[in-house]
């Protein structure tokens, strides 16, 4: 008699059933200590080693470098220098000399 | 060795309380993860890098569930992380190909032979193997552990720690999913 296909599906289905337990390989415990004795889970390929990220890790400090060579001299070194000049002038200005601030100490 | 002392000793390193544990579970383990990975070297591997997880790990272990349901718990996850990069890597090597880099043609692994399944149903066994391979992950780890470690329902959702009646639901899923793909395939 012809099996219908929802009872070769049904067949099919139960394949699994009754089946043993799969035993570990031989010697299971002797290899995982040899692995664990050579010190790690997996060889140290940390995914910061790995060749896309260190690419992109240069690529990144040469656009940086590049970008902060090109840029023209920023406002803050002329903004201190112009600080400077004025505190000399203010001192200038009200006589502070070193020799006045002696006197007021003394 | 009760459960309770066998977590003591592994939290103070003992040597030989770890074998015990490795020789009570190598065969749950194996056969959880060769089930699910469907390669025996990998299930290998993945077995071994659990047992080094059990080791590192066993001081974070408060108790919380019993020692078998985390040990498989760490077994599916590390299957399924197996999984995902599996994937990953037919993906790349897909992208690969588009800019001709990569000619050689992506070969699926060849169809699986559970070790377990008796020799008359080997040849239905292995269809139904690579239809469980097409299932979402969660309802291929539900029927994994419920068809082939035998674990209740309640032990499965304590495993993937969901409820027992999402695990139904899992399973009602799977074995229908299942259905429409042998349906379309035979």
């Amino acid at each position: 008699m012809k099996q219908s296909k929802q009872e070769r599906i049904d067949q099919i289905l139960n394949a699994w059933d009754g089946a043993k337990r799969a035993e570990a390989p031989a010697f299971f415990y002797t290899r995982l200590k040899a692995r664990m004795e050579k010190g790690s889970e997996n060889p140290v390929k940390s995914w910061l080693f790995k060749p896309a990220f260190v690419v992109a890790a240069l690529v990144i400090v040469i656009i940086i470098n590049v970008f902060i060579y090109l840029q023209p001299a920023t406002p803050s070194t002329i903004t201190s220098f112009d600080d400077e000049t004025s505190i000399q002038s203010i001192a200038a200005e009200y006589n502070l000399s070193d020799n006045v601030l002696e006197e007021i100490n003394q | 060795m009760h459960e309770l002392e066998l977590i003591q000793e592994l939290k103070n390193g003992n040597e030989q309380a770890f074998k015990f544990l490795v020789d009570n579970y190598q065969d749950r383990v194996y056969n959880t993860i060769i089930s699910i990975v469907q390669n025996e070297q990998d299930a290998e591997d993945v077995s071994q890098e659990v047992f080094i997880q059990v080791y590192k790990s066993i001081h974070s272990f408060k108790g919380e569930s019993q020692l078998s349901t985390w040990i498989y718990r760490i077994a599916t996850t590390r299957s399924l992380d197996l999984l995902r990069s599996r994937k990953s890597k037919k993906r790349f090597a897909f992208v690969q190909s588009l800019f001709g880099k990569n000619d050689e043609l992506t070969i699926d692994p060849p169809d699986f032979n559970h070790p377990g399944v008796a020799l008359e149903k080997k040849e239905d066994a292995r269809i139904l193997a690579k239809a469980i391979s097409r299932l979402p992950d969660n309802q291929r780890i539900a029927f994994t552990l419920n068809k082939m470690e035998d674990l209740s329902y309640q032990q499965v959702s304590e495993i993937m720690e969901t409820t027992v009646s999402a695990v139904e639901s899992l399973l009602h899923r799977a074995k229908q999913n299942l259905r429409k793909d042998l349906e379309k395939r035979l």
